[in-house]
């Protein structure tokens, strides 16, 4: 039987933002450490909007978080599953979260530091937390992918001790050692795979 | 770009969520943001109530509540930009002196500025007049450019004497009209003009 995870808040636990602070004192960014978690809930609820609207029954979808260098560093992506069955049911979406390359390398690719991803998370920021970014798109990519960055740096220092971590309503993240393999999950939550399901079943 | 509304008793320049998030950072006074119907004041950390916060980074939106929705509406907001004829510039440009007047009318600190015995006529002239108005200095912050240009000017007033160009701008902030009367010395000079050229040198135009 699987031992229960004990997930940590994000929103109350300071050391995700405390990272994110430091990683935005690194370049020279001063930051709000309560208004960290606001990032988070912005790039998920982004992601799956995002994925929502350019998702295709015939391909599957990604948006691909790379670093300055094209590095490959988190991706989201959408696809749809045909019900096999000759029924009335109309398949089902999967959204996933991923930290390995290869399950992007079938999927058409959308950049995240693409103009059009940027409208998504300047409208996903005002409409879920009645906030903007103060700078306009000038600072979307610096602050999602330091999240990014943070929240894989994280699952990488707390992987020994299978580290979880979970912000309501968004995500669960998860590290652990396996075969002296570090592995990373996160899983998005109902709510963000309700958006991605819009007119179909939510994903199991 | 110009958008006015009357926000919390003080007149703002009203800006688009697109221009306010390009503006320079240094001069947020009298500033406020059109967002989804709403004229919501830019404020700082120690204000409260309805507005746009600066995070940082980020900026957050407090938005009013339903009984205070009214006094925030876009519909209070003057926009200048949508004119197209002359007529119906003059038109909100009446309305906005309207909206206007009881701000400019309050007084909260009444201004009295000192004249000197060495100032001069020019200064003299307009120290009076503002010592006449009855008015506080502060409620036509607005129509200066910008907080600096305030306060550089309110400066200007304590000075002895006066440039022609500043002396013309504050009549004008102040709605004082200023004219400039040329005539003869005397009747029994050579060459008399033998009229009084009268000359208005805020608006402009000459008045025989």
């Amino acid at each position: 039987m699987d031992q229960e995870i004990k997930f940590s808040d994000l929103q109350k636990d300071s050391r995700i933002p405390n990272m994110y602070q430091q990683n935005m004192a690194g370049v020279c960014l001063e930051w709000l450490i309560d208004e960290t978690y606001i990032v988070y809930g912005t790039l998920f609820l982004s992601i799956a909007k995002f994925l929502s609207a350019v998702k295709t029954k015939d391909h599957k979808n990604a948006i691909v978080f790379e670093d300055l260098k094209g590095n490959f560093k988190m991706a989201g992506v959408v696809q749809h599953h045909e019900n096999n069955e000759e029924t009335d049911d109309p398949g089902n979406w999967s959204f996933i979260i991923t930290f390995d390359k290869e399950d992007v390398s079938d999927c058409i690719i959308h950049k995240f530091n693409d103009v059009t991803f940027y409208m998504f998370a300047n409208r996903a920021i005002f409409e879920y937390y009645n906030y903007g970014f103060e700078h306009g798109d000038r600072d979307v990519y610096g602050l999602l992918m330091g999240a990014v960055d943070v929240l894989i740096d994280w699952l990488d220092k707390n992987a020994e001790i299978n580290g979880a971590v979970e912000l309501e309503g968004f995500f669960q993240a998860r590290a652990t050692i396996k075969d002296g393999i570090k592995e990373f999950s996160v899983v998005p939550s109902a709510e963000l795979k309700r958006i991605i399901k819009d007119d179909a079943k939510i994903s199991k | 770009m110009i958008r006015k509304a009357i926000i919390e008793g003080k007149i703002s320049e009203v800006l688009t969520i697109d221009e306010y998030v390009k503006r320079n950072r240094e001069d947020q006074t009298n500033i406020s943001v059109n967002i989804d119907g709403m004229i919501l004041p830019v404020k700082n950390k120690n204000d409260d109530g309805p507005g746009v916060y600066n995070k940082v980074l980020l900026y957050q939106v407090v938005k009013p509540s339903e009984e205070q929705s009214s006094d925030y509406s876009s519909e209070k907001m003057i926009d200048f930009n949508n004119t197209n004829t002359i007529k119906e510039l003059i038109e909100k440009e009446n309305r906005f002196k309207s909206m206007e007047k009881p701000i400019l009318t309050t007084v909260n600190n009444l201004y009295k500025p000192i004249i000197g015995p060495n100032d001069s006529p020019e200064m003299v002239a307009l120290k009076t007049a503002l010592l006449e108005k009855n008015i506080d200095l502060d409620s036509y912050k607005h129509r200066f450019s910008s907080p600096t240009q305030f306060n550089n000017n309110k400066y200007a007033l304590e000075e002895e004497t006066i440039t022609s160009k500043k002396f013309k701008l504050l009549c004008d902030v102040f709605d004082l009209k200023a004219k400039i009367i040329i005539d003869d010395k005397d009747p029994d000079v050579a060459n008399p003009i033998g009229r009084e050229i009268i000359v208005e040198i805020t608006g402009g135009g000459e008045d025989d």
